[in-house]
Protein backbone atom coordinates (compact mmCIF):
# COMPACT_ATOMS: atom_id res chain seq x y z
CA UNK A 1 0.00 0.00 0.00
CA UNK A 2 1.43 3.20 -0.85
CA UNK A 3 1.66 6.28 1.18
CA UNK A 4 -1.79 7.59 -0.05
CA UNK A 5 -3.37 4.44 0.78
CA UNK A 6 -2.31 4.26 4.43
CA UNK A 7 -3.56 7.72 4.73
CA UNK A 8 -7.08 6.91 3.30
CA UNK A 9 -6.80 3.57 5.50
CA UNK A 10 -6.43 5.70 8.81
CA UNK A 11 -8.99 8.01 8.11
CA UNK A 12 -11.46 4.88 7.33
CA UNK A 13 -10.41 2.82 10.69
CA UNK A 14 -10.65 6.21 12.34
CA UNK A 15 -14.15 6.91 11.30
CA UNK A 16 -14.91 2.79 11.74
CA UNK A 17 -14.28 3.65 15.29
CA UNK A 18 -15.59 6.35 16.31
CA UNK A 19 -18.89 5.51 14.93
CA UNK A 20 -18.83 2.06 15.54
CA UNK A 21 -18.37 3.19 19.31
CA UNK A 22 -21.07 5.14 19.36
CA UNK A 23 -19.65 8.14 19.23
CA UNK A 24 -21.27 10.95 18.03
CA UNK A 25 -19.39 14.01 16.19
CA UNK A 26 -19.47 16.94 18.49
CA UNK A 27 -18.56 20.28 17.63
CA UNK A 28 -15.72 22.49 20.07
CA UNK A 29 -17.86 23.38 22.24
CA UNK A 30 -19.60 20.40 22.71
CA UNK A 31 -16.88 18.83 23.76
CA UNK A 32 -15.72 21.29 26.24
CA UNK A 33 -16.95 19.61 29.04
CA UNK A 34 -14.70 16.25 28.38
CA UNK A 35 -11.91 18.26 29.34
CA UNK A 36 -13.83 20.22 31.76
CA UNK A 37 -14.13 16.67 33.59
CA UNK A 38 -9.94 16.57 33.20
CA UNK A 39 -9.55 18.93 35.89
CA UNK A 40 -7.35 18.06 38.61
CA UNK A 41 -8.32 17.63 42.06
CA UNK A 42 -6.55 20.67 43.12
CA UNK A 43 -8.41 22.87 40.56
CA UNK A 44 -11.49 21.45 41.91
CA UNK A 45 -10.86 22.61 45.08
CA UNK A 46 -9.85 25.32 44.52
CA UNK A 47 -13.05 26.31 43.05
CA UNK A 48 -14.07 25.81 46.19
CA UNK A 49 -11.88 27.76 47.78
CA UNK A 50 -12.18 30.51 45.47
CA UNK A 51 -15.90 30.59 46.04
CA UNK A 52 -16.21 30.29 50.10
CA UNK A 53 -13.36 32.95 50.77
CA UNK A 54 -15.34 35.48 49.77
CA UNK A 55 -18.16 34.39 52.06
CA UNK A 56 -18.88 37.10 54.79
CA UNK A 57 -21.00 34.54 56.33
CA UNK A 58 -20.75 30.64 57.11
CA UNK A 59 -19.66 28.87 55.52
CA UNK A 60 -16.56 30.20 55.05
CA UNK A 61 -12.74 30.33 56.18
CA UNK A 62 -12.94 32.14 59.69
CA UNK A 63 -11.24 31.10 62.50
CA UNK A 64 -9.16 28.41 60.93
CA UNK A 65 -5.89 28.29 60.11
CA UNK A 66 -6.67 26.93 56.02
CA UNK A 67 -6.33 28.55 52.74
CA UNK A 68 -5.33 28.16 48.96
CA UNK A 69 -2.67 26.23 49.83
CA UNK A 70 -4.58 23.91 51.75
CA UNK A 71 -6.87 23.39 48.51
CA UNK A 72 -3.99 23.33 46.43
CA UNK A 73 -2.34 20.60 48.55
CA UNK A 74 -5.30 18.09 48.26
CA UNK A 75 -4.84 14.39 48.10
CA UNK A 76 -1.25 14.46 48.21
CA UNK A 77 -1.91 13.13 51.93
CA UNK A 78 -4.52 11.06 51.68
CA UNK A 79 -5.57 7.36 52.33
CA UNK A 80 -8.17 4.82 50.89
CA UNK A 81 -11.19 3.63 53.17
CA UNK A 82 -10.75 0.02 53.37
CA UNK A 83 -12.90 -1.71 55.84
CA UNK A 84 -11.24 -1.56 59.81
CA UNK A 85 -8.79 1.04 58.21
CA UNK A 86 -6.86 2.51 60.89
CA UNK A 87 -7.83 6.78 60.26
CA UNK A 88 -4.75 8.25 59.81
CA UNK A 89 -4.49 12.11 59.81
CA UNK A 90 -2.68 13.80 57.23
CA UNK A 91 -1.76 16.50 59.26
CA UNK A 92 -1.59 17.27 63.21
CA UNK A 93 -0.94 20.90 64.69
CA UNK A 94 -0.55 21.48 68.50
CA UNK A 95 -0.48 25.19 69.39
CA UNK A 96 0.49 25.73 73.29
CA UNK A 97 0.46 29.96 73.84
CA UNK A 98 3.07 30.88 70.88
CA UNK A 99 4.55 27.21 70.20
CA UNK A 100 3.42 25.49 67.27
CA UNK A 101 3.99 22.21 66.25
CA UNK A 102 3.33 20.49 63.29
CA UNK A 103 3.78 17.01 61.57
CA UNK A 104 3.08 15.39 58.69
CA UNK A 105 2.68 11.73 57.75
CA UNK A 106 0.57 10.26 61.12
CA UNK A 107 3.14 10.93 63.65
CA UNK A 108 2.46 13.05 66.38
CA UNK A 109 4.26 16.44 66.91
CA UNK A 110 6.09 16.73 70.20
CA UNK A 111 4.16 19.74 71.87
CA UNK A 112 7.51 20.97 73.95
CA UNK A 113 10.94 19.30 73.85
CA UNK A 114 11.88 20.15 77.11
CA UNK A 115 10.00 20.58 80.28
CA UNK A 116 8.69 23.77 80.92
CA UNK A 117 8.05 25.57 84.67
CA UNK A 118 4.51 24.20 86.61
CA UNK A 119 3.75 27.93 86.60
CA UNK A 120 2.95 28.02 83.13
CA UNK A 121 -0.65 29.60 82.94
CA UNK A 122 -1.72 28.51 79.26
CA UNK A 123 -4.99 26.88 80.32
CA UNK A 124 -6.33 25.96 76.66
CA UNK A 125 -4.50 23.73 73.76
CA UNK A 126 -5.31 23.86 70.00
CA UNK A 127 -5.34 21.09 68.24
CA UNK A 128 -5.48 21.20 64.30
CA UNK A 129 -5.72 17.65 61.98
CA UNK A 130 -6.50 16.91 58.41
CA UNK A 131 -7.93 14.32 57.26
CA UNK A 132 -7.51 13.06 53.34
CA UNK A 133 -9.42 10.05 52.28
CA UNK A 134 -10.72 8.52 49.30
CA UNK A 135 -13.98 6.87 49.81
CA UNK A 136 -13.50 4.15 47.07
CA UNK A 137 -17.01 4.29 45.39
CA UNK A 138 -18.29 6.59 42.98
CA UNK A 139 -20.80 9.03 43.95
CA UNK A 140 -23.52 7.52 41.70
CA UNK A 141 -23.39 4.23 44.00
CA UNK A 142 -23.64 6.65 47.47
CA UNK A 143 -26.59 8.39 46.03
CA UNK A 144 -28.67 4.97 45.75
CA UNK A 145 -26.98 3.51 48.91
CA UNK A 146 -27.57 7.43 51.18
CA UNK A 147 -30.84 8.25 49.88
CA UNK A 148 -32.73 5.31 51.26
CA UNK A 149 -30.68 5.74 54.33
CA UNK A 150 -31.01 9.80 54.98
CA UNK A 151 -34.76 8.77 54.71
CA UNK A 152 -35.26 6.57 57.14
CA UNK A 153 -33.36 8.80 59.46
CA UNK A 154 -35.07 11.59 58.64
CA UNK A 155 -38.17 10.37 58.74
CA UNK A 156 -38.84 10.55 62.14
CA UNK A 157 -38.17 14.68 61.84
CA UNK A 158 -40.48 15.21 59.07
CA UNK A 159 -43.00 13.54 61.34
CA UNK A 160 -42.27 15.38 64.34
CA UNK A 161 -40.70 18.29 63.00
CA UNK A 162 -37.96 18.56 65.37
CA UNK A 163 -35.27 16.21 66.29
CA UNK A 164 -33.87 13.29 65.69
CA UNK A 165 -31.31 11.11 67.89
CA UNK A 166 -28.35 9.08 66.72
CA UNK A 167 -26.09 6.92 68.69
CA UNK A 168 -23.16 5.09 67.23
CA UNK A 169 -22.41 1.79 68.91
CA UNK A 170 -18.86 1.64 69.59
CA UNK A 171 -17.85 5.62 70.16
CA UNK A 172 -20.90 6.10 72.19
CA UNK A 173 -21.57 9.54 70.81
CA UNK A 174 -24.89 11.02 70.90
CA UNK A 175 -25.96 13.31 68.57
CA UNK A 176 -29.35 15.26 68.83
CA UNK A 177 -30.38 17.57 65.91
CA UNK A 178 -32.05 20.58 67.55
CA UNK A 179 -34.85 22.39 66.12
CA UNK A 180 -35.46 22.45 62.11
CA UNK A 181 -33.05 22.03 59.60
CA UNK A 182 -33.25 24.72 57.34
CA UNK A 183 -33.04 24.20 53.64
CA UNK A 184 -32.66 26.98 51.09
CA UNK A 185 -33.37 25.57 47.85
CA UNK A 186 -32.27 28.13 45.53
CA UNK A 187 -28.96 28.40 47.25
CA UNK A 188 -29.10 24.07 47.70
CA UNK A 189 -27.22 25.40 51.25
CA UNK A 190 -28.42 23.19 54.34
CA UNK A 191 -28.18 24.98 58.02
CA UNK A 192 -28.54 22.64 61.16
CA UNK A 193 -27.41 22.69 64.67
CA UNK A 194 -26.97 19.54 66.85
CA UNK A 195 -25.79 18.58 70.25
CA UNK A 196 -23.05 16.08 70.70
CA UNK A 197 -22.33 14.33 74.05
CA UNK A 198 -19.96 11.51 75.29
CA UNK A 199 -19.60 11.03 78.80
CA UNK A 200 -16.13 9.71 80.07
CA UNK A 201 -17.36 6.21 81.47
CA UNK A 202 -18.86 5.68 78.43
CA UNK A 203 -15.83 6.54 75.90
CA UNK A 204 -13.25 8.65 76.91
CA UNK A 205 -10.98 10.14 80.06
CA UNK A 206 -13.22 12.95 79.64
CA UNK A 207 -16.85 14.81 79.00
CA UNK A 208 -17.76 16.54 75.91
CA UNK A 209 -20.76 18.59 75.52
CA UNK A 210 -21.13 20.81 73.14
CA UNK A 211 -23.75 22.25 70.33
CA UNK A 212 -22.13 23.23 66.99
CA UNK A 213 -24.16 24.16 63.86
CA UNK A 214 -23.49 22.98 60.00
CA UNK A 215 -23.44 25.31 57.28
CA UNK A 216 -23.24 23.78 53.98
CA UNK A 217 -24.11 22.92 50.97
CA UNK A 218 -23.83 22.49 47.04
CA UNK A 219 -20.98 24.40 45.28
CA UNK A 220 -21.28 24.64 41.44
CA UNK A 221 -24.16 21.94 41.40
CA UNK A 222 -20.57 19.52 41.72
CA UNK A 223 -18.93 19.65 45.24
CA UNK A 224 -20.28 19.62 48.75
CA UNK A 225 -18.79 22.03 51.38
CA UNK A 226 -20.04 22.37 55.05
CA UNK A 227 -18.53 24.23 58.31
CA UNK A 228 -19.34 23.18 61.28
CA UNK A 229 -18.73 25.31 64.08
CA UNK A 230 -18.99 25.20 67.64
CA UNK A 231 -22.39 27.73 68.91
CA UNK A 232 -20.64 28.81 71.49
CA UNK A 233 -17.23 28.54 73.99
CA UNK A 234 -17.94 25.34 76.30
CA UNK A 235 -16.68 25.81 80.05
CA UNK A 236 -14.46 23.02 81.34
CA UNK A 237 -17.13 21.50 83.52
CA UNK A 238 -19.64 20.86 80.85
CA UNK A 239 -17.12 19.74 78.02
CA UNK A 240 -13.32 19.25 76.91
CA UNK A 241 -13.88 21.32 73.81
CA UNK A 242 -13.68 24.72 74.84
CA UNK A 243 -14.36 26.04 70.76
CA UNK A 244 -13.71 25.10 67.36
CA UNK A 245 -14.09 24.78 63.97
CA UNK A 246 -14.32 21.58 61.23
CA UNK A 247 -14.19 21.98 57.50
CA UNK A 248 -15.71 19.70 55.18
CA UNK A 249 -14.93 19.28 51.64
CA UNK A 250 -16.66 16.14 49.15
CA UNK A 251 -15.21 16.01 45.69
CA UNK A 252 -16.14 13.25 42.93
CA UNK A 253 -13.07 12.99 41.21
CA UNK A 254 -11.43 10.13 38.79
CA UNK A 255 -14.78 7.99 39.49
CA UNK A 256 -14.15 8.40 43.06
CA UNK A 257 -14.94 10.00 46.48
CA UNK A 258 -12.80 12.56 47.65
CA UNK A 259 -13.53 13.65 51.56
CA UNK A 260 -11.31 16.33 53.32
CA UNK A 261 -11.89 17.15 56.79
CA UNK A 262 -9.71 20.11 58.25
CA UNK A 263 -10.70 20.51 61.79
CA UNK A 264 -9.27 23.26 64.13
CA UNK A 265 -10.19 22.90 67.92
CA UNK A 266 -9.68 24.32 70.61
CA UNK A 267 -9.62 22.25 74.30
CA UNK A 268 -9.04 22.88 78.03
CA UNK A 269 -5.70 21.69 78.97
CA UNK A 270 -4.60 20.48 82.15
CA UNK A 271 -1.17 20.81 82.72
CA UNK A 272 -0.40 17.27 81.17
CA UNK A 273 -0.12 18.35 77.63
CA UNK A 274 1.61 14.92 76.07
CA UNK A 275 -1.36 13.05 77.97
CA UNK A 276 -3.77 15.26 77.03
CA UNK A 277 -2.36 15.42 73.08
CA UNK A 278 -2.63 11.58 72.81
CA UNK A 279 -6.16 11.53 74.06
CA UNK A 280 -7.36 14.10 71.77
CA UNK A 281 -6.14 12.59 68.82
CA UNK A 282 -7.73 9.53 69.69
CA UNK A 283 -11.16 10.96 70.30
CA UNK A 284 -10.54 12.84 66.81
CA UNK A 285 -9.92 9.52 65.49
CA UNK A 286 -12.52 8.21 66.52
CA UNK A 287 -14.58 11.09 65.64
CA UNK A 288 -13.87 11.38 62.37
CA UNK A 289 -13.90 7.47 61.77
CA UNK A 290 -17.50 8.22 62.76
CA UNK A 291 -18.09 9.73 58.65
CA UNK A 292 -16.80 6.98 56.77
CA UNK A 293 -18.38 4.41 59.09
CA UNK A 294 -21.58 6.12 58.34
CA UNK A 295 -21.41 5.80 54.89
CA UNK A 296 -20.10 1.99 55.34
CA UNK A 297 -23.27 1.16 57.29
CA UNK A 298 -25.47 3.20 54.96
CA UNK A 299 -24.68 0.86 52.25
CA UNK A 300 -25.38 -2.27 54.61
CA UNK A 301 -29.06 -0.66 54.99
CA UNK B 1 -36.75 28.84 50.29
CA UNK B 2 -36.84 26.47 53.72
CA UNK B 3 -37.68 23.12 53.56
CA UNK B 4 -36.85 20.16 56.36
CA UNK B 5 -34.14 18.03 56.39
CA UNK B 6 -36.55 14.88 54.84
CA UNK B 7 -36.76 16.88 52.07
CA UNK B 8 -33.59 18.02 51.77
CA UNK B 9 -32.32 14.53 51.43
CA UNK B 10 -34.66 13.65 48.39
CA UNK B 11 -33.82 17.00 47.21
CA UNK B 12 -30.02 16.81 47.23
CA UNK B 13 -30.13 12.80 46.35
CA UNK B 14 -32.28 13.75 43.28
CA UNK B 15 -29.48 16.58 42.37
CA UNK B 16 -27.20 14.39 42.57
CA UNK B 17 -28.62 11.42 40.55
CA UNK B 18 -28.99 14.22 37.95
CA UNK B 19 -26.18 14.63 37.43
CA UNK B 20 -24.79 11.62 37.18
CA UNK B 21 -26.61 10.43 35.01
CA UNK B 22 -26.30 13.44 33.15
CA UNK B 23 -22.27 12.47 32.28
CA UNK B 24 -21.95 15.69 34.28
CA UNK B 25 -18.56 16.51 36.24
CA UNK B 26 -20.08 14.73 39.41
CA UNK B 27 -19.12 11.42 37.69
CA UNK B 28 -15.44 12.51 36.91
CA UNK B 29 -14.43 11.68 33.58
CA UNK B 30 -12.38 9.04 32.67
CA UNK B 31 -9.56 11.51 32.28
CA UNK B 32 -9.15 12.08 35.53
CA UNK B 33 -6.60 11.12 37.78
CA UNK B 34 -6.00 11.19 41.29
CA UNK B 35 -2.91 13.32 42.61
CA UNK B 36 0.18 11.53 43.69
CA UNK B 37 0.98 11.13 46.83
CA UNK B 38 3.44 12.54 48.66
CA UNK B 39 2.71 10.42 51.86
CA UNK B 40 2.70 6.60 52.31
CA UNK B 41 -0.34 5.04 52.29
CA UNK B 42 -1.99 3.89 55.60
CA UNK B 43 -0.82 0.51 55.94
CA UNK B 44 2.98 2.56 55.51
CA UNK B 45 2.22 4.27 58.85
CA UNK B 46 0.39 1.56 60.34
CA UNK B 47 3.71 0.50 62.03
CA UNK B 48 4.12 3.98 63.55
CA UNK B 49 5.07 2.60 67.37
CA UNK B 50 3.45 5.26 69.59
CA UNK B 51 5.89 5.35 72.86
CA UNK B 52 4.45 6.96 76.22
CA UNK B 53 5.89 10.24 76.70
CA UNK B 54 6.62 11.80 79.65
CA UNK B 55 4.09 14.22 81.03
CA UNK B 56 5.48 15.52 84.73
CA UNK B 57 8.36 15.04 86.59
CA UNK B 58 8.05 16.11 90.27
CA UNK B 59 10.48 15.65 93.28
CA UNK B 60 9.12 14.74 96.23
CA UNK B 61 10.64 15.05 99.88
CA UNK B 62 9.73 11.43 101.70
CA UNK B 63 9.40 11.52 105.57
CA UNK B 64 8.86 8.49 107.67
CA UNK B 65 7.61 9.11 110.91
CA UNK B 66 5.81 6.71 113.21
CA UNK B 67 2.47 8.56 115.50
CA UNK B 68 4.19 8.80 118.58
CA UNK B 69 6.49 11.09 116.90
CA UNK B 70 9.22 9.89 115.55
CA UNK B 71 11.41 10.29 112.23
CA UNK B 72 12.30 7.02 111.09
CA UNK B 73 13.46 8.13 107.33
CA UNK B 74 14.07 10.91 105.48
CA UNK B 75 14.88 10.80 101.52
CA UNK B 76 14.02 12.72 98.17
CA UNK B 77 11.68 10.80 95.56
CA UNK B 78 11.91 11.47 91.86
CA UNK B 79 8.37 10.40 90.14
CA UNK B 80 8.74 10.83 86.33
CA UNK B 81 4.63 10.47 85.37
CA UNK B 82 4.45 9.03 81.66
CA UNK B 83 1.33 9.82 79.43
CA UNK B 84 0.16 6.29 80.42
CA UNK B 85 0.15 8.06 83.97
CA UNK B 86 2.33 4.99 84.83
CA UNK B 87 5.41 5.93 86.96
CA UNK B 88 7.26 4.70 89.58
CA UNK B 89 9.32 6.85 91.76
CA UNK B 90 13.33 6.77 92.56
CA UNK B 91 15.81 7.66 95.01
CA UNK B 92 16.97 6.54 98.17
CA UNK B 93 15.87 7.00 102.26
CA UNK B 94 17.95 7.05 104.89
CA UNK B 95 16.79 5.25 107.77
CA UNK B 96 17.16 4.73 111.59
CA UNK B 97 18.64 1.36 112.53
CA UNK B 98 17.69 0.11 108.99
CA UNK B 99 20.31 2.33 106.73
CA UNK B 100 19.78 3.56 103.55
CA UNK B 101 16.97 2.10 101.76
CA UNK B 102 15.61 1.78 97.68
CA UNK B 103 12.19 3.63 97.32
CA UNK B 104 10.96 0.88 94.82
CA UNK B 105 10.91 -1.16 97.44
CA UNK B 106 8.56 0.98 99.75
CA UNK B 107 6.32 1.69 96.54
CA UNK B 108 5.75 -1.83 95.03
CA UNK B 109 2.55 -1.71 93.96
CA UNK B 110 3.54 1.19 91.29
CA UNK B 111 4.82 -1.02 88.79
CA UNK B 112 2.81 -3.56 86.75
CA UNK B 113 -0.02 -1.87 84.92
CA UNK B 114 -2.76 -3.95 82.31
CA UNK B 115 -4.92 -2.24 79.84
CA UNK B 116 -8.34 -2.18 81.55
CA UNK B 117 -11.43 -2.23 79.56
CA UNK B 118 -13.26 1.00 81.56
CA UNK B 119 -16.99 0.40 79.99
CA UNK B 120 -16.68 -2.96 82.13
CA UNK B 121 -16.12 -1.99 85.32
CA UNK B 122 -18.11 0.31 88.26
CA UNK B 123 -17.95 3.91 88.44
CA UNK B 124 -15.89 3.91 85.17
CA UNK B 125 -14.74 7.71 85.21
CA UNK B 126 -15.00 8.28 88.52
CA UNK B 127 -11.54 7.12 89.09
CA UNK B 128 -8.27 5.10 87.46
CA UNK B 129 -7.50 1.35 88.29
CA UNK B 130 -5.31 -1.05 87.95
CA UNK B 131 -5.57 -4.77 87.64
CA UNK B 132 -1.89 -5.95 89.09
CA UNK B 133 0.95 -4.60 91.39
CA UNK B 134 4.17 -5.92 90.60
CA UNK B 135 4.88 -8.00 93.23
CA UNK B 136 2.77 -10.25 91.49
CA UNK B 137 -0.82 -9.42 93.02
CA UNK B 138 -4.04 -9.15 91.03
CA UNK B 139 -7.36 -8.11 91.92
CA UNK B 140 -10.95 -8.52 90.64
CA UNK B 141 -12.46 -5.75 89.95
CA UNK B 142 -8.94 -4.27 89.38
CA UNK B 143 -8.18 -1.94 92.66
CA UNK B 144 -9.32 1.25 92.60
CA UNK B 145 -6.01 4.38 91.56
CA UNK B 146 -6.35 7.89 91.56
CA UNK B 147 -9.38 9.91 90.88
CA UNK B 148 -9.92 10.99 87.11
CA UNK B 149 -7.14 11.96 86.06
CA UNK B 150 -8.87 13.92 83.81
CA UNK B 151 -11.30 15.78 86.51
CA UNK B 152 -13.52 18.78 84.74
CA UNK B 153 -15.55 19.35 87.39
CA UNK B 154 -14.41 18.90 90.95
CA UNK B 155 -17.87 19.77 92.37
CA UNK B 156 -19.02 15.64 91.20
CA UNK B 157 -16.36 14.85 94.20
CA UNK B 158 -18.33 16.21 96.83
CA UNK B 159 -18.81 14.15 100.06
CA UNK B 160 -18.18 11.31 97.33
CA UNK B 161 -18.00 7.97 99.14
CA UNK B 162 -17.22 4.84 97.40
CA UNK B 163 -17.23 0.78 98.88
CA UNK B 164 -16.10 -2.19 96.77
CA UNK B 165 -15.66 -5.37 97.36
CA UNK B 166 -12.16 -6.95 96.05
CA UNK B 167 -10.64 -10.60 95.84
CA UNK B 168 -6.77 -10.46 95.50
CA UNK B 169 -4.27 -13.42 94.45
CA UNK B 170 -0.94 -13.88 94.93
CA UNK B 171 1.63 -16.15 94.24
CA UNK B 172 4.06 -16.04 97.47
CA UNK B 173 7.87 -17.29 96.62
CA UNK B 174 7.08 -19.36 100.74
CA UNK B 175 3.52 -20.07 101.34
CA UNK B 176 2.43 -20.52 97.23
CA UNK B 177 -0.41 -19.14 95.99
CA UNK B 178 -2.18 -16.58 98.24
CA UNK B 179 -6.31 -15.60 97.78
CA UNK B 180 -7.71 -12.73 100.20
CA UNK B 181 -10.73 -11.13 100.32
CA UNK B 182 -11.29 -7.27 101.51
CA UNK B 183 -12.47 -4.01 100.94
CA UNK B 184 -11.49 -0.77 99.50
CA UNK B 185 -13.58 2.69 100.68
CA UNK B 186 -12.95 5.94 99.15
CA UNK B 187 -13.75 9.10 100.71
CA UNK B 188 -13.56 12.35 99.23
CA UNK B 189 -12.80 14.88 102.32
CA UNK B 190 -12.86 18.43 100.42
CA UNK B 191 -12.88 19.16 96.91
CA UNK B 192 -12.27 22.30 95.02
CA UNK B 193 -10.07 23.69 98.00
CA UNK B 194 -6.99 25.80 98.09
CA UNK B 195 -3.57 23.78 99.43
CA UNK B 196 0.04 25.14 99.87
CA UNK B 197 2.79 22.24 99.53
CA UNK B 198 4.45 22.67 103.30
CA UNK B 199 7.85 22.30 101.17
CA UNK B 200 7.25 24.11 98.36
CA UNK B 201 5.27 27.27 99.52
CA UNK B 202 3.65 26.29 96.23
CA UNK B 203 -0.03 27.55 96.14
CA UNK B 204 -2.63 24.77 94.68
CA UNK B 205 -6.26 26.32 93.46
CA UNK B 206 -8.65 23.36 92.68
CA UNK B 207 -7.33 20.81 95.06
CA UNK B 208 -9.31 17.59 96.28
CA UNK B 209 -8.38 16.00 99.69
CA UNK B 210 -9.34 12.10 99.49
CA UNK B 211 -8.34 9.30 100.91
CA UNK B 212 -8.62 4.92 100.44
CA UNK B 213 -8.53 2.74 102.86
CA UNK B 214 -7.98 -0.97 102.80
CA UNK B 215 -9.79 -3.40 104.95
CA UNK B 216 -10.06 -7.01 105.53
CA UNK B 217 -6.67 -8.14 103.37
CA UNK B 218 -5.31 -10.64 105.96
CA UNK B 219 -2.35 -10.66 103.93
CA UNK B 220 -1.82 -6.41 103.15
CA UNK B 221 2.34 -7.03 103.84
CA UNK B 222 2.17 -9.36 100.82
CA UNK B 223 -0.15 -7.99 98.27
CA UNK B 224 1.70 -4.43 98.66
CA UNK B 225 -1.22 -2.68 99.71
CA UNK B 226 -1.44 0.01 102.59
CA UNK B 227 -4.05 0.84 105.13
CA UNK B 228 -4.60 3.95 104.06
CA UNK B 229 -3.23 6.75 101.84
CA UNK B 230 -4.48 10.06 101.70
CA UNK B 231 -4.19 12.01 98.90
CA UNK B 232 -4.14 16.02 98.04
CA UNK B 233 -4.60 16.23 94.21
CA UNK B 234 -4.85 19.44 92.43
CA UNK B 235 -7.60 19.12 89.33
CA UNK B 236 -6.40 21.83 86.72
CA UNK B 237 -3.42 21.50 86.20
CA UNK B 238 -3.15 17.68 87.04
CA UNK B 239 -0.54 17.03 90.26
CA UNK B 240 -0.46 15.39 93.51
CA UNK B 241 1.50 18.16 95.74
CA UNK B 242 1.04 15.85 98.88
CA UNK B 243 0.39 12.34 99.71
CA UNK B 244 0.48 10.35 103.07
CA UNK B 245 0.56 6.62 103.33
CA UNK B 246 -0.38 4.89 107.03
CA UNK B 247 1.09 1.56 107.60
CA UNK B 248 3.07 -0.50 110.03
CA UNK B 249 6.90 -1.12 110.14
CA UNK B 250 6.51 -4.33 109.39
CA UNK B 251 4.86 -3.71 106.07
CA UNK B 252 7.55 -1.28 105.18
CA UNK B 253 11.02 -3.27 106.24
CA UNK B 254 10.82 -7.24 106.51
CA UNK B 255 13.05 -8.75 109.70
CA UNK B 256 12.19 -9.73 112.98
CA UNK B 257 12.86 -5.85 114.25
CA UNK B 258 9.97 -4.73 112.08
CA UNK B 259 7.58 -6.83 113.93
CA UNK B 260 9.16 -5.75 117.51
CA UNK B 261 8.42 -2.11 115.83
CA UNK B 262 5.23 -2.49 115.42
CA UNK B 263 4.01 -2.95 119.13
CA UNK B 264 6.74 -0.37 120.11
CA UNK B 265 6.25 2.23 117.68
CA UNK B 266 2.52 2.23 116.28
CA UNK B 267 1.72 3.23 112.68
CA UNK B 268 4.35 4.41 110.59
CA UNK B 269 3.00 8.12 108.33
CA UNK B 270 4.90 8.18 105.13
CA UNK B 271 4.28 11.83 103.82
CA UNK B 272 5.32 12.50 100.38
CA UNK B 273 5.34 16.45 99.62
CA UNK B 274 6.27 18.17 96.60
CA UNK B 275 9.70 19.70 96.38
CA UNK B 276 9.43 20.87 92.60
CA UNK B 277 7.93 20.18 89.47
CA UNK B 278 8.23 20.11 85.44
CA UNK B 279 5.86 20.02 82.91
CA UNK B 280 6.53 18.55 79.18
Amino acid sequence: MHFFGAQLFALYALTVLVFGCGAPLKSADEVAPIFDNAKSLSTKMLEICDLVSNNQAEPNFSNIQFDRNGCEAAGTQSQDLKPNTEIILAEVKTRKGNDLQVSRNGTQPAIASSATPATDSSNEIAVGTRLQIWLNRPLLKMVQVLVPALNKKTEAMANDGSTATTQQEQSKFKIKIIGKPQFDQENMSLKLELSVDSKRSDNSMFDISNRFVINGGLIKKKYIFATITTAAEADVKTSLIKRGKILLFVVPHAKDIYVDVVTDMTFHAFGVDAAMQEQILQFLRKALRMIPDFLEKAENL
Amino acid sequence: MKMPLATFAVVLAGTLALACSSGDAFKGGTAERKPPRLAPGSADVAGVVETAKPILAIEYDVSVDTDKPMNLCKGTANVLINSTLKFRPTGKLKCLLVGEKDLSELFKDEGVEEEIDRTKVPEAGKFTRKANTSGGARFTPPRPNLLGPLIQDVDIYKNYRYVEESTVEVNDPQSGPISDKGAFFIQVLEAGVPFTAPISGQRYENVIHWEISASGFTNAGKIGVFEKTEYWQNARPISIPQIKMYTKLSQLFSGGMSAIGDAFLGKVIITISVKSESRF
